[in-house]
């Protein structure tokens, strides 16, 4: 640590270092502010904390099975975490909230947050998702368009790389895109079906945070497909990995590992935020740091847990609560739903390596009005294609011995899976809030999570199960299965909403700039602050809003503004 | 009709009903019977595991499930990763089977000929509903899975993320570098160990 930890005082201070706070630093800092940045859990160093990088399949002790101690120990993160990237994900038990229903809160707690674990899909909203709740009437209108963000969208990819292939659809913009990684021979075959037998359907390669090429010193991709365990030769987006590394460039970021921010500290004179307050994780002493402007990216659920935990006598219910929006119209992307077959075709087909990646087929629901469906908005497929392997023959393949052996290790016939991922719409009481008698070790109210999905989500994932079923059933493939695994919600890690963006102060939190109201040197520019989700994927969307916030804010502190 | 119509979902309720109660008290009983078995006893069975594994995944032109040491990484999965009610339906699983091999072969299964070997895990097999269907689904979502599901599952996942099974019976590619999306099957094509 250098001599500014010494010191208190900086030009900016950011809460979490994940994807969007990791940008935010970055921004802050190439433009010359003296950064703090804020991070609850420990430090993560670019490829020296990434202790199971390199190990095969042997080399770990459980094979990568979670283990009955991990479970009882983290039931809802083992839900995802494997043996292999488990300490990139917090233990459940050292960290509770409240599921009023059940909700599955995926965290990461520690240096680059779940940027390090993020599934690296990148998708450019557009003007049918900016524009749909004013359409539908539906929560409130985006204070945005498309155009306001495009520049933005394109700063981002430019600076991360994404991979993909341009398909010139308008409601789902192309990127600047590194060479696209390659479909394999069932892919095509399911891509060309779609060409044949549909007016608006098109099956692309996913367009990922991957690299294909060396890109600003990273990379390229090795077609390992152990992403989530970090990657060793950087080649995908990740904030140790990419933004950290230029802030630290800059001289002007200073990290603070193990810094729980409890709240954002009100100076009710000058109406203005004045720093935050914390609890060293290590030593347990509170500590304050103070700063002209304060990003909070410490993610959607927990940025509104210090906002709403930021009391004074002008905000009684939380910081910028003026319009008792604040933990409200929370949303996460569906994704239980799709269908999945088997080819007989292509048996004298295989491919070599490990793409981290699959497809794509962009949303073609309601992209006009009157398409007569029994609900609103829509989805997009994610799926792949292989070869099936050991592990998906495993179960129901019969017999001993040799040939029982010869069926296990030879591959199988092709297949696809693929689900929808789909919008979920901004509901006022699917909120967040502070549990009243309940409280952490560190003595903060706990935070409760009161989330289901509705009407609309349901009849949308019926609409998927006999779509997808259908393009499979078109395209040749046999033993179709449409399925809906009905996991609790949060589990697409999609988080959105509880402090909205919008234009009129009463009905939301955040202006088109993404400030606090009525607190306008607190900006937030994670998940929180969506005011509808789509169906994308939302992390690019972070990085866009997040990028074009600190260069206003930076803007606005030149000009004596802020 | 409303009559003969409103007989029939009294009679469905009611079937229903006493298939949920049978289920229920099944149920609560394999929930009742929690770690009868002590796991330690595994050590002690190392040779019969490994002469089990090896009779699912046999030496061929390439290591057997015994080469590969997938009694050893069972014990661990039993002991580390496996729920205590499946657990003790493995354990009287093995029980179950040498009585088996006992009454028709005359001998323990350790006795018994690569043919009777077989034979009496196909037993096993056979009596167990097919993987995949509906009712195999309920039965291990209620019970967990049988102990020739387990037994199965473990010696494959074993045999597969072993360094000798991965390398020589599958094909590891440690680091693929390029991602080549369609390439021709090879004589004899074996399948990637990893995905």
């Amino acid at each position: 640590m250098d001599d500014l930890t010494k010191s208190n005082r900086y030009d900016a201070i950011v809460v979490g270092s994940g994807i969007s706070g990791g940008w935010a630093a970055m921004e802050l800092c190439k433009r010359g502010l003296k950064t703090l940045l804020l991070e609850r859990g420990r430090d993560v160093q670019h490829v020296t904390d990434y202790p199971t990088a390199f190990k095969r399949p042997w080399e770990f002790e459980n094979r990568l099975e979670n283990s009955l101690a991990d479970i009882a120990q983290s039931p809802i993160q083992s839900s995802v975490f494997s043996e292999d990237d488990k300490h990139f994900f917090v233990n459940d038990t050292e960290h509770p909230y409240i599921q009023e229903k059940p909700f599955s809160w995926i965290r990461g707690y520690h240096v680059g947050g779940r940027s390090l674990t993020w599934g690296r899909q990148c998708y450019r909203w557009s003007d049918l998702d900016f524009e749909a709740n004013v359409r539908d009437g539906i929560g409130i209108d985006w204070p945005i368009r498309y155009r306001e963000l495009e520049p933005w969208y394109a700063y981002a990819e430019s600076f991360i790389g994404v991979s993909g292939n341009c398909e010139y659809l308008s409601q789902l913009p192309d990127g600047h895109f590194l060479p696209p990684m390659d479909l394999n021979c069932i892919e095509q075959h399911l891509a060309a079906s779609l060409k044949r037998n549909y007016e608006k359907r098109v099956l692309t390669i996913a367009r990922v945070a991957n690299l294909t090429r060396g890109w600003k010193g990273r990379g390229p991709c090795m077609n390992r497909n152990l992403c989530r365990r970090g990657c060793p030769y950087g080649a995908y987006f990740s904030s140790n990995s990419a933004t950290l590394p230029v802030a630290y460039e800059t001289g002007n970021l200073t990290l603070r590992p193990f810094s729980i921010v409890t709240e954002v500290l009100y100076d009710a004179e000058k109406n203005r935020a004045k720093g935050v307050r914390i609890i060293d994780a290590v030593t347990s002493e509170t500590l304050e740091f103070h700063s002209r402007i304060i990003f909070l990216n410490a993610s959607t659920i927990a940025t509104t847990g210090i906002l709403l935990q930021s009391k004074s006598s002008r905000f009684p219910n939380g910081m910028g609560n003026d319009s008792d929006q604040l933990g409200r119209n929370l949303m996460d992307h569906h994704s239980t739903a799709g269908a999945s077959g088997k080819h007989e075709g292509y048996q004298d087909s295989y491919y070599k390596g490990r793409r981290p990646a699959g497809f794509l087929i962009p949303r073609y629901r309601n992209l006009q009005e009157n398409e007569q469906l029994d609900f609103v908005r829509g989805y997009n497929l994610q799926g792949h294609g292989e070869r099936q392997e050991w592990v998906d023959k495993g179960e129901g393949l019969k017999g001993f011995g040799l040939d029982f052996k010869q069926k296990l290790l030879t591959p199988g016939p092709w297949t696809v899976w693929m689900a929808g991922w789909g919008e979920c719409l901004p509901y006022a009481d699917n909120r967040v809030s502070l549990a009243a008698d309940q409280q952490d070790r560190w003595g903060q109210p706990l935070l409760s999570i009161n989330f289901e999905y509705r009407e609309n989500e349901r009849l949308m994932r019926k609409d998927i199960r006999e779509t997808a079923a259908d393009m499979l059933e078109k395209a040749g493939f046999r033993d179709v299965q449409s399925f809906d695994y009905h996991e609790p919600p949060g589990g697409t890690v999609h988080e959105m909403g509880t402090a909205r963006m919008g234009k009129d102060p009463k009905t939301s939190v955040l202006n088109r700039f993404n400030q606090v109201h009525a607190v306008k040197n607190v900006f937030v520019t994670d998940g929180s602050c969506m005011t509808s989700s789509a169906c994308q994927n939302p992390s690019l969307t972070y990085m866009a809003l997040t990028a074009r916030a600190c260069a206003f804010a930076v803007e606005e502190m030149k000009r004596q503004e802020l | 009709m409303v009559r003969r119509e409103a007989l029939k979902k009294l009679l469905l309720l009611l079937v229903g009903l006493c298939c949920f109660i049978f289920l229920f008290r099944y149920y609560k009983k394999a929930k009742s019977k929690k770690n009868v078995y002590n796991t330690a006893l595994l050590q002690e069975k190392e040779a019969y595991l490994a002469a089990l594994a090896e009779t699912v995944i046999p030496h061929s032109d390439s290591p057997g499930a015994s080469a590969a040491e997938v009694h050893l990484f069972i014990i661990h999965r039993l002991q580390y990763c496996t729920p205590a009610q499946e657990v003790d339906a493995f354990m009287e699983g093995l029980n179950d089977l040498e009585d088996h091999c006992h009454k028709n072969y005359g001998g323990s299964f350790l006795k018994c000929t690569v043919r009777e070997r077989e034979q009496a895990l196909t037993y096993f097999e056979e009596k167990a509903f097919t993987p995949g269907t509906l009712l195999f689904k309920i039965r291990n979502k209620l019970f967990g899975r049988t102990f020739i599901d387990l037994l199965k599952s473990l010696v494959i996942w074993g045999y597969c993320t072993s360094a000798l099974g991965a390398k020589e019976g599958l094909v590891y590619d440690d680091i693929p570098v390029k991602y080549v999306a369609c390439t021709p099957m090879r004589p004899g094509q074996r399948s990637w160990a990893t995905k």
